[in-house]
């Protein structure tokens, strides 16, 4: 596949130990375009949206950062949010740095537990570039929307 | 047949050859900026090779401007105001910069090109920012995810820092990692020792630096860092002062009252330390000493959400609803806080609400 020089520098900063100690692609060998695509179809045969998906991640992040004093009950989920000093980039260069933080969230009717990061979020919303398989914060499309609603 | 594409192929490459060396020759000519003149503060001239950022520019002279993404102008720290050259403002700095510092001719050092004579201020503490190679002296285990690292300094063999300042910590290429990057992290211990220095430093999921420091860094090994930096450090009054921390946040704090303790102080002192369950506190009996030391301090821990095995009979719950058996004056207390973002976040409301000045509340910037 033919990359542009823009693509080439995401690719490049996506791999482990540039802007993560791990990377954004975990074990998965496809280029990032392949895999956003691949989790483009998964949403859309799944009937839902990126919009609908990022608005109910900030919407939780936001119930967890509420909740200071440890984890907190949301409908049938059930969050956590744990912060570190500093931040971190985002791998397509956007401006602006995000919080070093992640959220965890297990759903009490079916036990899909998983976590996420505000990177995430911003990965998802404005990039739908939900990390490659074998990632730390990759989020599977189909375990995450069997968590999240 | 054959020797007319012959022929045409010969013409192509002499007429590529000839165009890469007019780019070649053109890029000789006109991205050589020849040297410049760095003037900082009025008073102080540098003449550099121009070309290269700003940031670049000043840290070949050793004058380090504090950055948390190594120049790739995507984490707007290293702001500092240029009154003349410098170019127009790029779309890449526009993100990081409000309507006053745009106003106010602050740029991103990262991004502003040297490519004529120009001139910048900066504050005088930069000038006291320098490059140090180091030994690891000693490695502690504080916690599951905390350790404590000494660092043993070998060139220059001593430093000079305010308690509560940060350096920027440089990790090598290491295992898979293919390039060096830096992280600032408070310095823990006190500023009279001046050929060794002590951060405490927690693992962070996926930290580049914090993966290095926890599974690779061994005693002995040799490191490079830049600082001291920060202006977070206790101001010069008799106000009573509360210490609010959080994991790693405890170094600073440690920093500020191992000084205070060799300086003397009567201010009336409190440190609030939150943490998750008992296995998060460490240094606990050294800060319970501190209550021997002043006259009048206090060390509250306080766990978040202890597990019912710890038989935690201590204080529960988050930091805040506890200030008020401190905090006697508001209007005359200042606040020391370091910790996790969402941890000032919370912890500054609450003061504010409670009438402590926002101009009396002090933590890290990097944080």
């Amino acid at each position: 596949m033919k990359q542009t020089t823009k693509e080439i520098q995401i690719q490049k900063r996506m791999q482990l130990g540039n802007i993560s100690a791990d990377g954004f692609l975990g074990k998965d060998k496809r280029h990032y375009l392949d895999i956003i695509a691949e989790d483009e179809n998964k949403i859309l045969e799944l009937d839902y949206t990126i919009d609908q998906i990022a608005d109910r991640l900030e919407e939780l992040t936001a119930e967890a950062f509420k909740s200071p004093e440890g984890p907190t009950n949301f409908g049938t989920l059930t969050l956590d949010y744990f912060s570190y000093r500093g931040k971190v980039t985002c791998p397509f260069a956007d401006p602006g740095v995000y919080a070093k933080a992640k959220v965890t969230a297990r759903n009490t009717e079916n036990d899909v537990q998983l976590c996420w990061t505000p990177l995430n979020i911003h990965l998802i919303r404005k990039h739908h570039f939900f990390e490659g398989k074998g990632a730390e914060f990759r989020l599977d499309p189909e375990q995450l929307i069997k968590c999240i609603f | 047949m054959l020797i007319v594409i012959l022929k045409e192929v010969l013409i192509l490459t002499a007429l590529f050859g000839v165009l890469t060396a007019v780019i070649v020759i053109a890029k000789m000519i006109f991205s050589n900026y020849g040297d410049c003149t760095i003037t900082i503060n009025d008073k102080r001239e540098l003449t550099v090779k121009g070309g290269l950022s700003l940031l670049s520019s000043l840290a070949e002279k050793d004058i380090f401007i504090p950055s948390a993404c190594g120049g790739r102008g995507s984490c707007g720290t290293c702001k500092c105001k240029v009154t003349t050259g410098g170019g127009p403002l790029l779309p890449t700095e526009k993100p990081f910069l409000d309507a006053k510092e745009l106003a106010g001719d602050i740029r991103l050092s990262c991004q502003v090109k040297v490519k004529e004579s120009i001139s910048i201020n900066i504050p005088e503490e930069i000038f006291n920012v320098r490059k140090f190679k180091a030994t690891i002296a000693e490695i502690v285990d504080y916690t599951h995810d905390i350790k404590g690292i000494t660092f043993e300094l070998l060139e220059p063999n001593n430093i000079d820092f305010k308690a509560g300042q940060y350096v920027q910590l440089m990790t090598p290429k290491y295992a898979k990692q293919k390039q060096s990057v830096s992280r600032a992290y408070s310095i823990s211990s006190k500023p009279s020792l001046k050929n060794q220095f002590q951060l405490i430093i927690r693992r962070v999921p996926e930290g580049i630096c914090t993966t290095w420091v926890h599974d690779h860094l061994k005693v002995g090994d040799k490191v490079n860092l830049t600082g001291p930096y920060g202006d977070f450090f206790i101001r010069d009054t008799k106000a009573d002062i509360i210490y609010v921390a959080g994991g790693s946040g405890k170094a600073p704090i440690k920093s500020m009252l191992e000084d205070l303790k060799e300086k003397g102080t009567d201010r009336r002192m409190a440190y609030f330390f939150g943490a998750v369950t008992k296995k998060d506190l460490y240094l606990t009996d050294y800060m319970e000493e501190f209550k021997q030391v002043f006259d009048d301090f206090d060390y509250y821990p306080v766990l978040s959400n202890p597990t019912e095995e710890e038989k935690w009979e201590g204080r529960k719950g988050f930091v805040m609803p506890f200030f008020s058996e401190y905090i006697k004056d508001p209007k005359n207390t200042e606040a020391y806080l370091c910790g996790s973002p969402r941890m000032l976040d919370s912890v500054c409301k609450e003061l504010v609400k409670m009438g402590v000045p926002e101009d009396n509340i002090y933590f890290d910037s990097f944080a």
